[in-house]
This record gives C-alpha cells, sequence and structure tokens, in this order.
C-alpha cells in the first residue's frame, strides 16, 4: 500500500469511527475525494496537495459530523440501542439452549456409564465447547460489521452493556427464586400461608407501570424526534 | 465577493433540485456544476451536499442507485422523482418572488437633473 493509500485509510476509518455518519456514507466521501484528486491532479497539482486539498474541501470530521447529524439525529442512539438489544437477546437465547445442551450431553453421557468426577469433567468441557461456538459465530458475524478499532468499541461497548443486563436479570431472578423456596416457603408455617404471601398482585402492578413507563418514554422519543427533523 | 452561508444553505435545495431537473447526477459533479456556473463564487463546503441529498431522499424527492462511471468507480447516482419535480416548482416561484421584489426595489432611480 502505498504512502498516500494508507493516509486516505487513515482518512476513512477516522470517518468510519464517527456514531453520526454510516459506513454507506463513509463510502460516499471517498469517492467523492477520490474524484476530487483526480481532478486536482490534471490541473497540475501533485497527489499528496491533491489529497490535502481534496480532504480541506470536503470539511473536518466536526463538520461533517454536524451536518450529517442534521438528517439522522438519533442514528447513534438507534445504533447502539440495536447492538445492546442483540447482547441481552443472545443471552437470553444462548444461555437455555446451552442448559438444555449441556443437560442432554450429561444424560447422553450417563446412558454410557460416565459418572461422578468424570461426567462432571464431561459437563463443564460441554459448556466450554458450545461457549466457544457461541463466541465463534457471534465474531463471525460482528465482523463484518468492524471496518476499523473505533467502530469495534462502538459496537462491542453496548453489546457488553447488554449481556451483562440480561445475565444480572438473570441472577436476580435466581436470588427471587431461591429466596421464595428456601427463607420464604420456611418461614411460614403451611404453603397455603406462602401463596397469599407471593401473591403476584405487586409483581402485576411493577410490570403494568413499567409498561407505562416505556409507553410514556417511547412516545417523548418519537415527538422530540419528529420535531428534531421538522426544524432542519 | 464570497456568498454568505446562510444564502449557500439556504439555496442549497433548490440548486440541487434544478441540477437534477437536468439529468441523473452524483455528489462531485453537482458540485461541480454549482462552482462552474457560480464562476467558482460559490464555495460549498463538500462534504455538506450529501446530507442535504440523504435530506431530500428521506424527503423522497429524490431516489438514489449505484452505478459505474466512466472511471470505472462506483458512485451513487440521485435521481429526481415526482415530488422532487413538485417541491422545485414551489422553490421556483418563491424565489422568483424574492427576486422580483428585490429587483423592484433595487432598480435604477429615475434622474433629476
Amino acid at each position: 500500500m502505498s504512502d498516500l493509500e494508507k493516509r486516505i485509510e487513515q482518512w476513512r476509518a477516522d470517518l468510519d469511527g464517527s456514531e453520526l455518519l454510516g459506513h454507506s456514507d463513509v463510502k460516499e466521501l471517498e469517492s467523492h475525494l477520490r474524484e476530487e484528486m483526480q481532478h486536482l491532479k490534471t490541473s497540475g497539482l501533485s497527489e499528496e496537495e491533491a489529497f490535502l486539498v481534496g480532504r480541506h474541501r470536503l470539511g473536518d470530521t466536526a463538520t461533517l459530523e454536524q451536518e450529517f447529524a442534521k438528517v439522522n439525529p438519533h442514528r447513534h442512539l438507534a445504533q447502539r440501542l440495536y447492538w445492546m438489544i442483540l447482547g441481552m437477546l443472545s443471552w437470553f437465547v444462548v444461555w437455555p439452549l446451552g442448559e438444555h445442551l449441556t443437560t442432554v450431553s450429561a444424560y447422553l453421557a450417563y446412558t454410557v456409564g460416565l459418572r461422578s468426577v468424570l461426567l462432571t469433567l464431561f459437563k463443564l468441557v460441554v459448556a466450554l465447547a458450545s461457549f466457544a461456538l457461541v463466541g465463534f459465530l457471534m465474531l463471525r458475524y460482528l465482523a463484518s460489521h468492524w471496518h476499523s478499532r473505533v467502530m469495534a468499541r462502538r459496537v462491542a461497548t453496548p453489546i457488553c452493556v447488554g449481556v451483562f443486563a440480561a445475565g444480572a436479570n438473570t441472577l436476580l431472578c435466581w436470588t427471587v427464586n431461591f429466596a421464595n423456596q428456601h427463607l420464604w416457603q420456611r418461614a411460614v408455617p403451611t404453603m397455603e400461608a406462602y401463596h397469599q404471601i407471593a401473591q403476584p398482585t405487586a409483581s402485576i402492578a411493577w410490570y403494568v407501570m413499567m409498561m407505562f413507563l416505556f409507553a410514556v418514554a417511547l412516545a417523548v422519543f418519537a415527538r422530540y424526534s419528529r420535531g428534531q427533523t421538522e426544524v432542519q | 465577493m464570497p456568498v454568505s452561508k446562510d444564502l449557500i444553505a439556504a439555496s442549497a435545495t433548490p440548486l440541487i433540485l434544478s441540477i437534477l431537473a437536468e439529468g441523473d447526477s452524483y455528489g462531485y459533479a453537482i458540485i461541480k456544476r454549482v462552482r462552474d456556473l457560480s464562476g467558482g463564487k460559490m464555495e460549498w463546503t463538500d462534504g455538506m451536499l450529501y446530507p442535504v441529498l440523504h435530506r431530500l431522499q428521506k424527503q423522497a424527492l429524490v431516489e438514489s442507485y449505484l452505478d459505474t462511471g466512466e472511471t470505472g468507480r462506483q458512485r451513487k447516482y440521485y435521481r429526481l422523482k415526482k415530488e422532487g419535480t413538485k417541491a422545485l416548482a414551489e422553490h421556483r416561484s418563491q424565489w422568483m418572488l424574492v427576486h422580483n421584489t428585490l429587483q423592484q426595489l433595487w432598480e435604477a432611480k429615475p434622474c433629476l437633473t
């Protein structure tokens, strides 16, 4: 790669790092830069000069971001949300699947005669292997979206947040179950008393309130983004 | 004398629509056409054009397609849609109104001597 190509590459990577510019936007800008450079070279400028003038005419990253933000003011939010939800979904789908896979393989191993330590080891191996497989598939999918190092950060962070939130949710659910089974059921004299305590009325109220809150947030967001578009 | 930023921004949409009314075009060619027509006096920041084009596309006034130009490089071409033609007519009548108003005010005053 020539020195100039490296500089163009660097310039593109800079723009790719911006959350307000899509990959196709950057491709369009690069095509513009190359065309401009070609034109400038025919009027006597060196390659280096043509690159500098072309880049200057396109505007610096901050200016470009400002202009592109007018069209898609919430693009970066939408993108982060997408990756975060993907992270959460991957946890919620992969985790139970992994559980099933481990149990089924453990059952099969048991039927062929594996016991105690060996069986536990086998389960561990299966769990690790399935984890590695999922990781590999996810990385392969992500690789098609990683155009630069900065890009990797802005994709990886929301995914991690999503996975972490989903994991925390699973852990919390587990503590609720644990407390129900080992604390509250034992603290009261009869199952009937326990059912009265554990009535889901409060939870239902919570769910309804959360949905209401979510709907309000969505409405505000929609109104705000519409307002932004009308301003332009 | 360079044209003010505000005026550049305000005239971007009618200029782009008018250029596309002549035929399909792509970013670099549109900027070059504006530069040539204005004798280099309307200097756009080149990067400004694309968000405007994308907004026009979002408003369904223009549509885009990929095509390979004579240089062999793939370009994104823009085409005026029916709605765009209507919008252009609207812009045109508004600009003509402003133009006529100013012209009446600026017409040479009759000489008193």
